[in-house]
């Protein structure tokens, strides 16, 4: 999902590069993409949160298929980082 | 986020009917306890180190993400991610023990050292998961 602060970055590259300043849309793409992985963290994080404490009032520790699946997401995503194309 | 995440986790699992207990069964009830928190805060160090990992993985593949950044994320991961797999193999073998407790195939005290393993990737992991958030943040 494009939050509003990515959608004004993203425009603010476009009218950049119509003005052929390539390197402040770069600036302007890459801050749209880590403004959006802020985003996504906030949600991912209040959940984790919300799980934690959950499993702290009912004692309740995660299943070894839980944790399997965590190491699963784990190994595929630094996979997928370490076998990044050179550009 | 995650600072707010763990400050969390040291505030949760008070030593709820902890204050009827005397002596030894306190003791043994504060142990516990603080052993339960460790294995949680264990666990959410893995879960957030997956969040972040999506993160990175968003970050180095975007096409105006220089080489250099790419590449400390990269190197970060790998390191990363082998500290993340000691810490979740540590708190399997923290399960397995705490198990065998319950069933009286093992001992407290063995227990108590698993746990201090457990402790000490934690406090790695802990660094892994910072030196990755600080190779593109």
């Amino acid at each position: 999902m494009t939050t509003p602060v990515q959608k004004m970055l993203n425009a603010l590259a476009v009218l950049a590069r119509a003005r052929h300043q390539p390197e402040i849309a770069d600036y302007l793409e890459l801050a749209s993409v880590t403004v959006g992985a802020l985003s996504d963290d906030k949600d991912q994080f209040d959940a984790l949160t919300e799980e934690i404490l959950a499993r702290a009032q009912s004692k309740t520790m995660p299943t070894e298929a839980e944790r399997q699946a965590v190491r699963d997401r784990r190994h595929e995503l630094a996979e997928q980082i370490k076998n990044l194309p050179p550009r | 986020m995650f600072k707010l995440l763990l400050l969390a986790l040291v505030a949760v699992a008070p030593l709820q009917g902890c204050a009827t207990l005397q002596g030894p069964q306190r003791a043994a009830a504060t142990a516990e306890t603080a052993q339960e928190r460790l294995e949680l805060r264990g666990y959410a160090i893995e879960k957030s180190y997956n969040i972040i990992l999506e993160d990175a993985l968003a970050i180095a593949s975007a096409p105006t993400t220089t080489e250099v950044v790419k590449a400390r994320i990269q190197s970060a991961s790998a390191t990363g991610t082998d500290a993340i797999d000691q810490l979740s193999d540590s708190l399997a073998r923290f399960a397995v023990e705490r198990a065998k407790v319950d069933a009286g195939q093992s001992t407290v005290e063995k227990l108590t050292v698993v746990a201090d393993n457990l402790q000490d990737w934690v406090n790695r992991a802990s660094v892994a998961l910072i030196a990755l958030q600080a190779a593109f943040r």
